[in-house]
């Protein structure tokens, strides 16, 4: 045993140790010497402030109890450092380049500098992580007990000290480091060499510590690693074959994976204490290794715990207790001051990254908003202000554990709390990964999904662990919040069967995801968010200094450098200007409030008072857009090119639509065409096939038949001859209309009395009308006028209307009418007869080649139906217009409409 | 650059294979009563796809192309550019 002295009087030393050594580097990185607490050794070694005392003395405990579920702790954590290329990496250079102070700062940052959220991620954080601290003052104040004797081992307490002033006092001089290292400026990065070289030296102590341990337990008394392992069963721990690798042990992988980026110290210690993001290089294999090294006794000591103390000793003090009952006191002491290292880098570092937190996104922004509250007329106001209020969260924060670890100190419900804060933090996970990866989240979406997850997590994991400590919780547990069974927090909606980590794990997840998802897609961004989007998803495609989130406005330089060192101090805001004007080459007082400058300065504030905040700071000073000018002129550029493409795209596209109809038009009309060339050759071949078949056999019969009389061989001559007429006559009608229609035939139109043009084609039709037995009424004749025409066609189209109407009249008391007037301006002639006339349905055709009407077609006195077709050609090469007249009563009236020429010209 | 694809394949690929590995249904496979050295099978295989993933971590790290660039003193205002 180790008087409580001694094990104090190390404690304290240690404390001193550590003070000194964090002055000393705060010092040397100060004279800018410390290259050295710039390695990424010290950076890899900091990043070890993941193994707490929980780690340190519970792990064994775990590996008594669950068996080797404690290794998805270290395992998570080794894949996401094993994929730091596409992670790590890209979370570093967001840090980095958008000067972030916390994961609060982050995700708050990325969607739109919102305060809210920046408020809710504070909040979380607070609540997983108290309870936390709290668990390390427990480890400090249980191994004191146990390395004192004043505990369970030999089950007498004897109480050689109180319990809850130890605890005190450890939370309050951690609360001077903190304050002292911690707060001493508000530092660009918020990086503190100082305490970060403290816990390097802390991750060496608990790591020696703890192998040291390891050692003496396997080879000292253990008898190696095999010798232990085969005592495994025997000491009641089942290795294999345990339905350990379940959903369970998934869960925590990912749970642990989230946890070494989302836990608040994790983060301040990766991203926001990185120097240089090339040490990740390093730490990618170096932190895996720690934590391998850390976890290969871990299973070993608890078995040789398990087989050798007596049977009641507890599992997560077996690190003190093995040396303890060998009499090893010097190790014991060892192994103390490694599990209080443990801690106490845990609660550094933890109360540093809340206090940051909480002063830049809850006090700040409620400063901000009174702004007389922070004495405007002090230049040092703002300064003074964060760094009083950052001391005054540590102190809050560190208060806040001790009371938590006072109120359940006589409870288990710290034991489990370790996984319950990782499930907290693991609510930021959707939010991050969106935040990295996928450009449309926005904030409402996170806002949504953070305040899903937290809820859920606090009502199926956090309240359920005072299940023992309350009865009212345990009510709650067993029967649902208002006995509503669906409502039980371990078995929500009746999801029954699962562990209550997973099942926990599983609802806060999913609906945290799925309200991030959907909110995202149903809500728009605004402005700032698209921008702020655009730089962490771009991160690494980001031009240098491309963003500038002002317009170019009113802002006075000297506004801007009142703001500055009220924050930065006058030291460094004068040092920040002059180097800009440097850079720009002008004098600090001639210095421009460029966008470019703004951005860089609100990004240097950003360090310090978070992004919200200073966002908010300089948007009082600088009157203005969110937006630059230039971007707000790009944005409309690059729409304004979207517009015109899609209009030339349009445009191009209608010109092919109207050539594409166009085309189909021709193609119609050369089809249609195309068909009347068929059907004219079939016609013209048919009227041929007629007069020929008839000419062949009369041929025939007279070369046959000698023996015909003459009469009968004269009877078929003429026939021959007058079928060999109709064919001449056919063909002349065919090359003439085809003449007349392509225009090739010589016209020549010359002025002409229509009147006897008219009387001599009456006259040629006599003998026909004669023949038929007709009678022909005469109209008077008009006043002599002359047309422009050539007498003999004009002739031939009226001996072809006459000749038609009297060919075809089959009326009992037949007539023709021909009735002619004249005015000025025409000469109009309609031929009229009581015919059977024409039916509605071939009116349209009866102009066209080969249409003959139905009456027509069936009579003996066959044309070949290109009559009424060559007609009109010339009457319209005339001028001229010969149409079918509608008239009541029987018959059909065919016009022939000419205009008149003057007087004058038709004399010459 | 095909190396650096490549190298960016490689670099996914790792921790994905290793997620995998350590996972249900592969880890099953050998939560066996078998000993291998003196250990627990699955004790050794957890532990060696722990070194393994380890030294992948180291040769990527080697491998890994130039990235990022040493910031200068803390309080000039840092404008990256790289890749």
């Amino acid at each position: 045993m180790i008087s409580a002295n001694v094990a104090i009087a190390t404690a304290v030393a240690y404390v001193i140790v550590l003070f000194a050594l964090a002055y000393f580097s705060d010092q040397r990185a100060r004279s800018g010497r410390g290259k050295f607490l710039r390695s990424p050794l010290i950076y890899t070694l900091a990043i070890s402030v993941y193994c707490t005392s929980w780690t340190f003395y519970g792990a064994v405990g775990s590996a008594a109890r669950n068996g080797l579920e404690y290794l998805a702790i270290y395992l998570g954590p080794t894949l996401v450092f094993t994929g730091w290329w596409f992670g790590l990496r890209k979370l570093v250079r967001i840090g980095r380049s958008q000067r972030i102070t916390s994961i609060a700062d982050l995700l708050s940052s990325r969607f739109g500098k919102s305060g809210r959220i920046a408020v809710l991620v504070t909040l979380i954080a607070v609540t997983a992580t108290t309870p936390y601290i709290a668990l390390q003052l427990k480890a400090i104040t249980s191994s004191l007990q146990v390395i004192t004797g004043a505990s369970a081992v030999n089950g007498a307490a004897t109480g050689a000290f109180d319990e809850v002033q130890l605890a005190l006092v450890i939370a309050a001089s951690m609360a001077v480091f903190t304050i002292l290292f911690g707060t001493r400026n508000v530092d660009a990065n918020e990086q503190h060499h100082g305490v970060v070289a403290a816990i390097a030296f802390e991750a060496v102590v608990k790591f020696l510590a703890l192998a040291a341990v390891g050692i003496f337990v396997v080879f000292g008394i253990g008898g190696g690693f095999s010798e232990v392992y085969s005592r495994a069963a025997e000491a009641g721990v089942t290795l294999e074959g345990s339905e350990m690798f379940s959903s369970r042990w998934v869960a925590i992988n990912v749970l642990a994976a989230a946890a070494i980026i989302c836990l608040p110290r994790q983060f301040q210690i990766t991203v926001v204490e990185n120097s240089d993001e090339r040490h990740l290089r390093t730490a990618s294999w170096a932190f895996p290794l720690y934590l391998f090294g850390m976890s290969i006794f871990t299973m070993p000591i608890a078995i040789v715990g398990l087989s050798m103390l007596p049977a009641g000793a507890n599992p997560d003090l077996f690190v003190l207790t093995l040396p303890l009952t060998f009499d090893q006191d010097a190790l014991a002491l060892f192994a103390f001051i490694g599990g209080f290292s443990s801690a106490t880098s845990m609660i550094i570092i933890a109360s540093i990254a809340l206090s940051i937190m909480v002063s830049n996104h809850i006090v700040m922004p409620l400063a901000l908003r009174t702004p007389n509250s922070f004495g405007l007329g002090d230049g040092k106001g703002v300064t003074t202000l964060l760094l009083n209020s950052r001391r005054a969260a540590t102190v809050f924060i560190l208060a806040l554990g001790f009371i938590y670890f006072w109120a359940t100190q006589e409870s288990a419900a710290l034991a489990a709390i370790g996984l319950i804060a990782f499930a907290g933090v693991a609510q930021f996970v959707p939010a991050l990964i969106a935040a990295l990866y996928w450009r449309e989240a926005n904030a409402k979406g996170a806002l949504a999904g953070l305040v899903m997850g937290f809820a859920l997590w606090g009502y199926t994991l956090f309240l359920p662990s005072f299940e023992s400590s309350s009865p009212w919780v345990a009510d709650i547990v067993a029967n649902g919040a208002w006995g509503i069974a669906l409502l039980k927090p371990q078995a929500l909606l009746g999801m029954h069967g699962l562990d209550p980590l997973v099942h926990s794990v599983f609802w806060s997840l999913f609906a945290n995801t799925f309200a991030l998802v959907t909110i995202s897609l149903a809500t728009k961004q605004s402005a700032l968010e698209q921008l702020q989007s655009a730089l962490f998803v771009d991160a690494f495609r980001r031009p240098p200094g491309g963003e500038s989130r002002f317009a170019r406005s009113s802002a006075a330089i000297n506004d801007l450098f009142f703001v500055a060192q009220r924050v930065l101090g006058y030291e460094r805001a004068a040092a920040l200007f002059d180097e800009f004007a440097a850079h720009t080459g002008v004098q600090r007082r001639a210095l421009e409030p460029t966008p470019e400058f703004i951005s860089i300065l609100e990004k240097e504030l950003a360090g310090s008072i978070g992004a919200a905040s200073a966002h908010v700071m300089l948007s009082q000073v600088v009157s203005g857009d969110n937006i630059s000018l230039e971007e707000v002129m790009q944005m409309a550029d690059e729409t304004q090119q979207a517009i015109e493409y899609s209009q030339q795209l349009e445009q191009t596209s209608d010109e092919l639509r109207s050539t594409a109809r166009k085309l189909q038009r021709a193609n119609e009309r050369l089809r249609e065409l195309d068909q009347q060339k068929d059907e004219f050759l079939s016609q013209v071949s048919h009227e041929v096939r007629t007069p020929m078949t008839s000419i062949r056999s009369f041929s025939e019969i007279l070369l046959d038949h000698q023996d015909l009389s003459n009469k009968e061989r004269e009877r078929f001559l003429t026939t021959i001859h007058t079928e060999s007429l109709r064919l001449t006559s056919l063909l002349d009608e065919i090359l003439d209309l085809n003449a007349l229609e392509r225009g090739e035939q010589k016209w020549i139109n010359s002025p002409t009395s229509a009147n006897a043009a008219l009387e001599r084609a009456i006259d040629v039709c006599t003998p026909l009308i004669r023949k038929r037995e007709m009678e022909l009424k005469l109209g008077p004749p008009p006043a002599e006028v002359h047309v422009n025409a050539n007498p003999d066609r004009l002739c031939q189209v009226f001996i072809n209307l006459i000749s038609n109407a009297a060919k075809y009249n089959d009326a009992d008391e037949p007539f023709i009418e021909v009735k002619r007037s004249a005015d000025g301006q025409q000469f109009r002639v309609d031929i009229r007869d009581n015919g059977p006339g024409i039916p509605a349905s071939e009116q349209k055709r009866i102009f066209e080649k080969f249409s003959r009407g139905r009456r027509g077609s069936s009579s003996d006195q066959t044309g070949a139906g290109l009559g009424l077709a060559i007609s009109r050609e010339i009457i319209s090469n005339m001028d001229g217009k010969l149409e079918l007249v509608r008239r009541r009563g029987r018959g059909a009236c065919f016009r022939v409409t000419l205009p008149v020429i003057a007087e004058v010209e038709a004399a010459e | 650059m095909t190396n650096r694809r490549k190298f960016e394949s490689i670099a996914f690929f790792i921790p994905v294979l290793g997620a995998v590995v350590i996972m249900p249904p592969i880890v099953l496979m050998f939560d066996r009563s078998l000993h291998v050295f003196g250990f627990p099978m699955i004790i050794a295989f957890l532990f060696t796809v722990w070194m393994a993933l380890i030294v992948s971590a180291w040769a990527l790290s080697r491998a890994a192309p130039e990235f990022g660039r040493r910031q200068r003193a803390d309080n000039e205002p840092t404008r990256e550019a790289d890749e």
